[in-house]
């Protein structure tokens, strides 16, 4: 059963992926400006910007022209960026990887944290600890994350020096897991805090809304102690409803990685694209885009599976 | 079958299905679709109430919603004063409607004429009444966009509407969350009243309602037929409200009919073993103690797999190898008007 | 959840209109988005003065003057003597010598407008987007959705970054790019909620009266969906300041010498160890903005919800409150085998009103006895039930008199622990609703053995033998395979059985079914009647059956309990009641009950029972009844004993 509707769910996600590269190819494509240019520079004679336009194909048809570029995307041809002479696959490998370790300790966070503090904001209802993960959250919420950085550079990293300001291992020494994860801190904490406040904030009202149902009160009247009624049953239901947040969450640290790697000089995708948007190095924004924009298709798809393994009436409701 | 000769009922079925198709996808085999009705022949005379009664998923309120035009039959033919106003009928001309492209009979201009003539009363009467809107804004709607009145004319006929379904005139600027639901289905009623129909449609109109509010409305009810000269379809699955509304009754058990005949009839000689484990399991006053319900824990049949033969034989005392093979077609019973379908029925 | 009590203050009594709040009032109620409130309003109003206050020219450059410190800072922390404070400006200058106080009104100037209006585009498209697919369905909502899906497959940020790329930067280019990344949210949002107010009936109702589908569109749908419209904005508008700052912090959005909130944070950012106040200052206005709009929006958010507005979000607790005046309590302990609910009365607390939903009721349940208490809706019932093992969701519920007494122990002075071992254990339930009284997303199977292993230290393979045997008792056909299904793959009925199997799965002493056949149909009625009716007889459990349908009550209790406002108002054995019923409700009661083969019109009671937080004086029925007097409406009732098995709550029973 399980199986199957992964099974359907990967080969339902070949167009989402075709749909997306297509985006991500006519939104390159319909940038202004002549790439021939931009790469020979703007003292080139319109003979070799022929020449290469030809050479790069873009003399075709559109159409032709995505047919090709896809057929390379996919046998692991991405083009070669001009700003870094270098091949784009392996810069955007290389960078997503900073970016994973970064996005993947945020989304940690902000789901752990997230869901704790949901959960006791919910069965603390009203009391002082609720009030204070609310205006905790509150403040989360409302602070501009790539400002957040700079404060926490600023006391933990210049004031007191307890952690790095910034880059993603020491550069004389280091290396190590415990240098990572000293540079890491940081950024994961402040990428993860808007995220954090979301999350909590979603896991509380879901908590309070399945405490309140039938079943709640059939598992009391079964005579189950507190914990098992909140941390089996209601958490159970609840976390249906949260599980698409996390989600949406994760796409969140993956695009808010572009602020705060820029803040911290984390050496991500995210930079990069910055600096790529600024130097208009199209073949970098393309796979660098379609690199982030895939993994977050794979990690919904994931959310999806774990929605369906939770809740067995999704899978029934599918089939009727 | 029932219609006295000579006489043309007024709102008369002809073989009434609806099916619910299956979603089809490109992984999965196209199942079967959902018979909910499956033939349903079915005539009301002017002036008379018809009661429906069944269990859910008998199908009597999709056959509701397609009596007021809510859903399209998949097949079949609602002919209102002889005249076809729904359905899907390729053989017979239509006076009415204009066959549109998918052989629907259903068209703007009917469908508003089937509106003043049918009305329809919903089981839920609070959500039936838009949350946003006041009483009087609710009432007159039908007026204003089915009767075309002019807004002057809206007051003295809201008051009559109001006080003809025994509210006080303060309800009308009232908003629907405000209303108990005894209040709440009589204005549900008095909409339904505002356009003049000939016909009110009533989806289990008092299932919602404590028993001393239920006596209300169907007192209400009672005194409007007579002074309105309505006809009613009453559908509900309280048999001993049905039997104290309606002349004529129509038992329904898995989208079909499987009993039909007078009040008396159907209720003192069921013919049918559907009809008398119905009326064997209403809990009865003053019968302390005595559970007579033979049969254990037997159900529908899954909808997705219906049974080739009648759908009630896996409950059936009575059943036989032939009722298991075979669907019963509707037969003549002893009494006027009266049928039913079954291979062994109980006969006097 | 701030705004509840003064929407309480405007409860409703039957036959009054209600006193309802407006928005504003609720609004206002609510402090912190007041507070909100203000913020914003003195933000927007400092910002949209900015050409007309007395401050020097934004774009001014005075580089003598460059990275002054806040003249408050150099006040407070700058020595006196070799630095004397000199004012630059109140908030200092930047790099460029320009005044930061006159850069920062300007800025949030330009950082409203931008998110304004991002979020009104959004707003716009997203909505219009959202109710064309929920409200035509079919292939419309198919195609549109499928787009806004391959939309939302981008991290929104980098979706926003590559427009951006292609429209290249500038403050116009980020306002486009904010408000095409936020329009999927919309249009998820509104098609969500307008698919359901499309399934209400109303909507329906709204075709046969003749409207066509724009009418019904724009007269029922769309006032509907407006509030989530509103919420979605408000909640989002601090969203969207903070991601045109984002942009503008890269360098993608305000191009120089423009300046929103964000380029100016990210220009003061490589200056942040030499002179941070040029980058804190910008980046606290933000956060104060958006702080605000998010209070205002959480204040709207709890005004228009409908789910807040229902009724009290609150979450209930393990056990209800108990707030009893325990020196009262003076009743011999009793021996009972059955249950003794004494002057048990309980509360419901909504803002300044009290509800009194159960008023000092005391009846006996003996051991293998079956009690039917009947009573219409609102009568107090199931809060009775509930208050016995102390379920009544609390808040609002609070027992606040009375004892229960099961086997030598109150359960309502004991502590939860002990509360928890006799529930399920001792007194055991089974609720009205089979379709929500089981846990959805567990097994049958696993439910029953957490209610076996919550009170007997059995191994959890044992435990799922009992479930199995258990399963076969309530009839379930093919128990070793069901006990494996979850509860949506079971009928209705059998559901039911699921649920007193739980029940009766541990012996208990009493169990105490709540309306439990109301939701079934009568065939299947009768087959749960006859089956709770054997297992009662097998098990010896004392039956607490709540109904208000007098027909069930007949064929299973020997003795029943008439409920009205609260109250008992007649007890005693099922036949005297029915035949020789001496309170006038339960004449009228019965009266009403249409019955197989009655005839003529049916018997009404006028009016509507009171009230519960407007309990009439006297007796509660007088007002309605047609015997009463002015005695009736003066002196409270008891309850009075008419033959030694017969009891009733009126001063001259029938």
């Amino acid at each position: 059963m399980m199986l199957t509707y992964i099974i359907h769910r990967l080969i339902a996600i070949i167009p989402v992926l075709l749909g997306l590269s297509l985006i991500v190819f006519l939104v390159m494509a319909m940038i202004p400006g002549d790439p021939a240019t931009a790469i020979l520079g703007n003292f080139a004679t319109p003979e070799n910007v022929a020449r290469l336009n030809q050479q790069l194909g873009l003399d075709k048809s559109l159409a032709e022209q995505y047919v090709i570029w896809l057929n390379n995307v996919i046998q692991g041809d991405w083009g070669r960026s001009f700003t870094l002479n270098r091949p784009v696959l392996d810069e955007v490998l290389e960078r997503f990887q900073a970016t994973l370790i970064l996005a993947g300790a945020a989304w940690l966070l902000c789901s752990v944290f997230g869901l704790l503090a949901g959960i006791i904001a919910a069965i603390r209802q009203f009391s002082w600890v609720d009030k204070i993960i609310t205006f905790v959250v509150l403040v989360g919420i409302s602070m501009p994350a790539f400002w957040l950085g700079l404060l926490l550079i600023m006391l933990f990293a210049v004031q007191w020096q307890w952690f790095p300001a910034s880059g993603m291992y020491a550069i004389y020494g280091g290396g190590d897991i415990g240098d990572l994860l000293k540079h890491l801190l940081l950024p994961a904490l402040t990428l993860s805090i808007v995220a954090m406040g979301v999350v909590a904030r979603l896991t509380r009202s879901a908590m309070l809304e399945v405490l309140r149902l039938d079943y709640i009160r059939t598992a009391r009247a079964k005579g189950l102690t507190e914990r098992r009624v909140i941390f089996l049953h209601a958490f159970k239901s609840s976390l249906v409803n949260v599980i698409p947040v996390m989600a949406i969450q994760a796409g969140f640290v993956l695009g808010g990685a572009v602020y705060i790697e820029t803040v911290f000089q984390w050496p991500g995708i995210g930079r990069m694209l910055v600096n790529a948007i600024a130097t208009r190095d199209i073949l970098l924004v393309q796979g660098g885009v379609l690199m982030v924009a895939c993994t977050y298709v794979l990690f919904n798809l994931g959310a999806d599976v774990a929605q369906h393994a939770l809740d067995p009436r999704l899978s029934s409701r599918n089939r009727i | 079958m029932s219609i006295k000769h000579g006489e043309l009922p007024l709102l008369e079925t002809k073989q009434l299905w609806r099916t619910f198709a299956d979603k089809h996808s490109i992984f999965r085999r196209q199942q079967q679709g959902l018979h909910v009705l499956q033939g349903i022949d079915l005539s009301i005379n002017a002036g008379e109430v018809l009661g429906i009664v069944g269990e859910s998923g008998c199908g009597k309120s999709t056959l509701a919603r397609l009596l007021v035009g809510l859903d399209r039959p998949s097949q079949g033919v609602v002919y209102f004063n002889g005249l076809p106003i729904l359905g899907n009928d390729s053989s017979s001309t239509h006076v009415l409607g204009i066959t549109n492209k998918r052989n629907n009979i259903i068209n703007k201009r009917n469908k508003k004429l089937l509106a003043k003539s049918i009305q329809y009363v919903f089981q839920d009467a609070v959500s039936a009444l838009n949350p946003r809107k006041v009483v009087a804004m609710s009432l007159q709607e039908p007026m204003q966009y089915l009767l075309g009145m002019a807004n002057k004319h809206f007051q003295p006929r809201l008051k009559q509407l109001i006080d003809q379904v025994k509210l006080p005139d303060e309800i009308l600027q009232r908003y629907p969350h405000e209303l108990s639901g005894g209040q709440a289905q009589r204005v549900g009623i008095a909409r339904a009243l505002a356009a003049n129909p000939q016909i009110l449609v009533l989806d289990e109109p008092v299932s919602a309602l404590d028993v001393s509010v239920q006596a209300q409305v169907l007192n209400v009810l009672l005194e409007l037929k007579q002074t309105h000269k309505l006809t009613y379809v009453f559908i509900s699955h309280d048999l001993s409200v049905v039997e104290r509304i309606s002349q004529r009754v129509v038992v329904m058990y898995f989208g079909r009919v499987v009993e039909q005949g007078s009040v008396n009839d159907v209720f003192h000689q069921p013919c049918h073993p559907y009809t008398r484990l119905l009326l064997a399991s209403i809990p009865k006053l003053n019968q302390s103690l005595a559970i007579e319900v033979a049969e254990n824990s037997a159900e529908l049949p899954d909808p997705f797999n219906p049974p080739i033969g009648c759908a009630f034989a896996p409950r059936c005392p009575r059943a036989k190898a032939t009722c298991f093979q075979e669907k019963p077609a509707l037969t003549a019973m002893p009494g006027e008007g009266h049928i039913a379908a079954c291979h062994f029925p109980h006969l006097p | 959840m701030y705004s509840n009590a003064v929407w309480r203050k405007g409860l409703r009594k039957p036959n009054q209109p209600a006193v309802r709040p407006s928005g504003w009032q609720l609004f206002n109620h609510n402090r912190l988005a007041r507070l909100g409130m203000w913020i914003f309003v003195c933000c927007t109003v400092l910002a949209c003065l900015a050409p007309i206050l007395p401050i020097p020219d934004p774009n001014a450059t005075a580089l003598v003057h460059r990275l002054a410190k806040p003249w408050l800072i150099q006040w407070f922390f700058g020595d006196m003597v070799q630095n004397p404070p000199v004012f630059e400006g109140w908030l200092g200058t930047d790099h460029l010598g320009r005044d930061l106080l006159s850069r920062v009104l300007w800025g949030t100037q330009i950082s409203l407008l931008v998110g304004g209006s991002a979020t009104l585009v959004a707003a716009l498209i997203g909505s219009l987007l959202g109710l064309v697919a929920g409200f035509w369905g079919g292939r419309i909502d198919n195609l549109l959705m499928r787009g806004i899906d391959m939309l939302m497959a981008f991290p929104y940020i980098l979706l926003a970054l590559a427009i951006v790329a292609v429209l290249g930067a500038g403050l116009m280019n980020a306002l486009f790019a904010i408000a095409i990344v936020n329009i999927p949210f919309f249009a998820r949002n509104v098609r969500g909620v307008t698919l359901g107010v499309v399934r209400q009936p109303f909507v329906e109702a709204a075709q046969l009266v003749g409207k066509n589908r724009w009418q019904t569109l724009c007269t029922d749908v769309l006032p509907n969906v407006m509030p989530t419209i509103v919420i979605t904005m408000a909640t989002t508008l601090g969203w969207m300041i903070l991601e045109t700052a984002g942009l503008s912090f890269l360098g993608l959005g305000a191009q120089p010498p423009q300046a929103d909130l964000g380029s100016m944070l990210g220009e003061g950012r490589k200056l942040l160890f030499t002179a941070p106040h040029v980058s804190i200052i910008p980046g606290l206005i933000i956060f104060i903005l958006v702080m605000s709009i998010n209070l205002i929006g959480d204040g709207i958010r709890d005004v228009l919800d409908p789910r807040l507005k229902s009724g009290v979000m609150g979450r209930p607790a393990a056990a209800t409150n108990i707030r009893c005046n325990r020196e009262a309590d003076e009743f011999a302990r009793p021996e009972v085998q059955g249950l003794i609910v004494n002057q048990l009365q309980t509360e419901f607390q909504l803002g300044h009103a009290t509800y009194q939903a159960v008023n000092n009721v005391s009846l006996t349940l003996e051991a293998g006895e079956c009690l039917g208490l009947v009573g219409e809706s609102g009568s107090g019932k199931s809060v009775l039930a509930l208050s016995i093992a102390r379920l009544v969701p609390s808040p609002p519920g609070c027992i606040v008199h009375g004892q229960v007494w099961q086997d030598t122990q109150d359960l309502l002075s004991i502590p939860l622990a002990q509360l928890q071992h006799i529930r399920g254990n001792k007194v055991a339930y089974v609720f009205q609703d089979p379709a929500t009284a089981l846990h959805p997303m567990l097994t049958v199977g696993s439910q029953l053995v957490e209610a076996i292993r919550a009170h007997r230290p059995i191994s959890y393979r044992q435990a799922w033998q009992q479930a199995v045997n258990w399963l076969e008792r309530v009839q379930i056909p093919n128990p070793g395979q069901r006990v494996h299904s979850y509860p949506y793959q079971l009928s209705g009925g059998m559901r039911q059985r699921v649920v007193i199997a739980m029940a009766l799965i541990n012996q208990p002493k009493v169990l105490i079914a709540d309306e439990p056949t109301t939701a079934l149909d009568v065939t299947v009625q009768a087959q749960i009647l006859k089956l709770l009716k054997q297992l009662q007889q097998d098990t010896k459990a004392a039956l607490l059956f709540i109904t208000h349908d007098f027909g069930v009550v007949t064929t299973l209790c020997e003795r029943i309990a008439v409920m009205y406002a609260g109250q008992i108002v007649e007890m005693g054995y099922t036949t005297d009641v029915l035949n020789h019923p001496a309170h006038p409700y339960t004449h009228q009661l019965i009266k009403c009950i249409p019955k197989l083969g009655g005839e003529g019109a049916l018997a009404t009671i006028d009016g509507l029972p009171p009230a519960m937080n407007a309990l009439p004086p006297g007796c509660h029925f007088a007002p309605r009844c047609p015997w009463a007097e002015t005695r009736c409406k003066e002196s409270t009732m008891t309850l009075k004993a008419i033959s030694n098995s017969h009891w009733v709550r009126c001063c001259k029973p029938l």
